[in-house]
């Protein structure tokens, strides 16, 4: 039973690294605290929704075809909130709380206009193909194995990727902005590809999510700040870090759900994280470290 | 002339580099004592240590001969020490007299309770700090411009709030982070203006400053800051 | 006319949660997104102590509002140790904390399935029952919150929470505690939120925890936004805007399916305007920077 326990955790756990790793990646490049991530988690799965009920079919090729096109469109919107409100606001020097309120504005926004067009109810979709595996004492679900192997191949591609040379730009920038700008990197196009490419990875998991618990308007503010923990407690420059805490926290909500009930397990990673910013000294307003910053 | 400020021994590194090293000196009552030193020597740590928003590693610091061993800014602002910073600090948002009337000491509008209990005695002080507000804003070059929004005012006038926010607050001794730094000729005339009166009225003013000439010319000792320690130039040889 | 009744009443309670927030983030520089939980709490107190107890509805307020003052504890603690985002972000989490608390807490809150059955308010024997009635007491307290608003305006603390939004350490140079004032202005917003709750769970009769959530604390800081920060009048005319941007909608002949929906989308796309062109707000004097 632990190792079911184990295996379930491991797998929502990979999926939470998705929208960990995506809103890591926007925060660390646009400095801007992008709670609306949730929107685009929502959003791709219901534009996935919509575009594979269009097509007669749901087969294979289908699947995939929306799916890509459903990408697209999420990275679309993604980028246009990007040159509308986040690029006009860092221009205007905007402090952390003036583009937290934008960011909500455009959650809201988003996520009525979801529940205005396709209503308030769960959608959820089946996997068609495959039964159960069943493997010792662990039983593995069809669509189990579908997150696993997405979200294994999409997290290793980042952390591929974070190797590459020409990151070397992004992780310039994400240390510092303007001495980045300085050198010649393009820091509005990296802003644009951060964004796109780390609403996609949201998009990813919650179109694996519909083929599981199935996607609401109101689920993605949930799972967003579950992944916001992730990335504080996992230290948000850090990319491993952050993938394990996704799998830590995940683990302790599947536990406190099979163990209490699934309904505290939101209290449980918010406890949690206040427990960890009492720890972490970064927090603490002291004012003797305001006048050494003088 | 008494002493009203010692700093013995006093020392402070940051990171393992050592900025304050035994630094040593006196300021007498009433005197106008300005400090000099390259950027990095030293003064501004100095500075804060005097009133309180840093804790030295080691020394000592007496007030009016009396020792002040962990001193908060709360406590050194209760003794008397003032401080002005060097980007003149003030609510921007609120306006002139608000600034003012939020630097007056021991307002009873400052404690919850007094609202209960008495109410009246709130209103009077109200009444007698405005009055007092609108005096030190005729010395600082502000009346008139007591409704206006301080952030709104010029970097010299902001200054000049600043430093009328300290006689709110009825500070004895004003510390004085580059009075006259970024202020044109004018403004600078009026800030020296200031702090004659100010040591007429008895004030004792340390001053740190980048424009030795002038800050020569109305300080009556002169100390140098460098590699960590204080040394004394007296008027004479300047 | 009594449509027009019912959103008075909604103005009412929305005012004295505007006013309430803007105390937090207009005059302190607080960004506090616990509100719907404090909200949250002074209705369940109010609920739970009007179904099961005889006392009498200013007793009950009076102990709704005190559940609250010691609930906010912590977000006063978070005020202090913790700066900029990570305050916003902890008072966000006690926000879904409290919540949780609510929905779970079966036994006590009845989670889910709510409280209902919530009697009307009786004062010295008067009952409340009809809706001019409660019209009537729900305007009388949303008066006494905005004197007690105006009061605080006037007064030397109003200048104290300032100082601890504009800068800390001028308060600190002048002998001036910023936890002190942060601790009486978190304070009083919860209580007085308190109210706004009580008269939320006595008006509707029946409550359940999906009134308090996140969003709906994210809706209070909207409407303090967009009405303006820092004026009394900017979060009286917010509530206002917010109240009766449905009835707008009305006129467009929309489908009640849609109308919550949609207002929302609208509200919101008003909030990012307003962030981007017009950060005071319709009558506000403090912008975030």
């Amino acid at each position: 039973m632990i190792l079911q326990l184990l295996f379930n955790g491991l797998v929502s756990g990979l999926l939470l690294a998705l929208l960990a790793v995506g809103f890591s990646l926007i925060f660390n490049t646009t400095r801007v605290f992008h709670i609306s991530h949730g929107a685009f988690y929502v959003g791709g799965a219901y534009a996935f929704y919509a575009i594979l009920q269009s097509f007669q079919s749901q087969s294979l090729l289908f699947i995939v075809l929306s799916a890509f096109v459903a990408l697209l469109i999420v990275m679309l919107v993604a980028s246009i909130i990007e040159i509308l409100i986040y690029q006009p606001l860092a221009r205007k020097k905007s402090g952390q709380g003036i583009t937290l309120i934008s960011s909500m504005g455009v959650y809201l926004f988003i996520i009525n206009g979801i529940a205005t067009f396709f209503g308030n109810e769960t959608k959820s979709l089946q996997l068609s193909s495959g039964g159960s595996i069943f493997l010792s004492n662990l039983v593995i679900a069809p669509v189990q194995l579908l997150q696993l192997l997405v979200s294994l191949f999409f997290l290793v591609l980042v952390l591929f990727v974070s190797r590459a040379r020409w990151f070397l730009g992004v992780r310039a920038m994400m240390s510092n902005e303007s001495v980045a700008s300085v050198l010649g990197v393009n820091t509005s196009l990296i802003r644009l590809l951060a964004i796109s490419f780390g609403s996609a990875l949201a998009a990813v998991a919650a179109i694996m999510t519909l083929y599981d618990t199935g996607i609401d308007p109101q689920g993605g503010m949930a799972i967003t700040l579950s992944a916001v923990v992730a990335v504080i407690i996992g230290g948000s420059l850090s990319l491993r870090g952050t993938i394990f805490a996704s799998l830590g926290i995940a683990l302790l909500q599947t536990a406190t759900a099979w163990f209490l009930s699934s309904q505290w397990k939101e209290g449980m990673t918010f406890v949690l994280l206040i427990l960890v910013f009492f720890w972490r000294t970064e927090g603490i307003v002291s004012y003797k470290m305001r006048v050494e910053e003088q | 002339m008494e002493t009203i400020l010692d700093v013995r021994h006093i020392s402070k590194s940051f990171n393992g580099l050592k900025v304050l090293d035994g630094a040593d000196f006196s300021v007498k009552t009433g005197t106008v004592a300005a400090f000099f030193g390259e950027n990095g020597s030293g003064k501004t740590t100095l500075f804060h240590i005097i009133s309180g928003f840093l804790k030295a590693d080691g020394g000592e610091l007496c007030y009016k001969n009396v020792p002040i061993p962990h001193s908060t800014p709360m406590t050194a602002t209760r003794l008397g020490i003032g401080r002005v910073w060097q980007n003149p600090r003030i609510c921007k948002n609120l306006s002139v007299l608000d600034n003012l009337l939020l630097a007056s000491r021991h307002h009873p509008g400052e404690s919850l309770f007094s609202y209960i209990v008495r109410p009246g005695k709130i209103v009077a002080y109200e009444k007698s700090q405005k009055l007092k507000a609108e005096e030190i804003a005729g010395h600082t070059a502000l009346e008139g411009k007591l409704a206006q929004t301080a952030g709104e005012l010029s970097f010299g006038q902001q200054k000049l709030l600043s430093i009328g926010m300290l006689l709110m607050n009825e500070a004895s001794l004003l510390l004085l982070d580059e009075p006259f730094a970024g202020v044109n000729s004018k403004m600078i005339d009026h800030i020296s203006e200031v702090m004659s009166t100010l040591k007429q009225q008895g004030k004792t003013i340390m001053m740190i400053e980048h424009n030795r000439s002038k800050a020569s010319s109305i300080s009556d000792t002169q100390f140098f800051l460098s590699k960590g320690q204080v040394m004394q130039n007296d008027k004479g040889h300047s | 006319m009594n449509y027009l009744l019912h959103i008075l009443v909604m103005a009412e309670i929305y005012i004295i949660l505007g006013l309430a927030m803007n105390l937090l983030a207009g005059y302190s520089g607080l960004l506090s997104l616990s509100q719907a939980a404090f909200y949250g709490i002074g209705a369940y107190a109010t609920a739970l102590l009007l179904v099961h107890t005889g006392y009498s509805f200013p007793i009950v307020l009076g102990v709704a509002v005190l559940i609250n003052l010691i609930a906010c504890i912590p977000v006063i603690v978070f005020s202090i140790r913790f700066r900029d985002l990570f305050f916003v972000l902890a008072t966000l989490a006690w926000q879904v904390i409290i919540f949780t608390v609510l929905y779970n807490w079966v036994s006590v809150t009845n989670g889910p399935y709510g409280i209902s059955g919530i009697p009307k308010p009786v004062i010295f024997g008067y009952p409340f029952e009809s809706l001019p009635q409660f019209t009537l007491l729900a305007g009388a307290l949303c008066a006494l919150v905005l004197l007690f608003f105006y009061g605080l305006h006037n007064s030397p603390l109003s200048r104290y929470f300032q100082g601890v939004r504009d800068d800390q350490l001028v308060m600190l140079s002048f002998g001036k505690n910023p936890g002190y004032y942060k601790a009486i202005a978190i304070s009083i917003s919860a209580g007085v939120s308190a109210i706004a709750g009580a008269l939320f769970a006595s008006y509707y009769s029946y409550i359940d925890p999906t009134s308090f959530t996140l969003d709906e604390s994210i809706l209070i800081l909207s409407i303090v936004l967009i009405g303006g920060l820092g004026t009394i009048r900017g979060s009286v005319a917010g509530a206002l805007f917010y109240v009766l941007l449905p009835e707008v909608l009305r006129f467009a002949n929309i489908p009640d399916a849609f109308a919550a929906n949609l207002r929302m989308m609208i509200y919101a796309l008003i909030l990012i305007l307003m962030v981007l062109y017009r950060p005071y707000g319709f009558f506000g004097n403090y912008r975030f920077e």
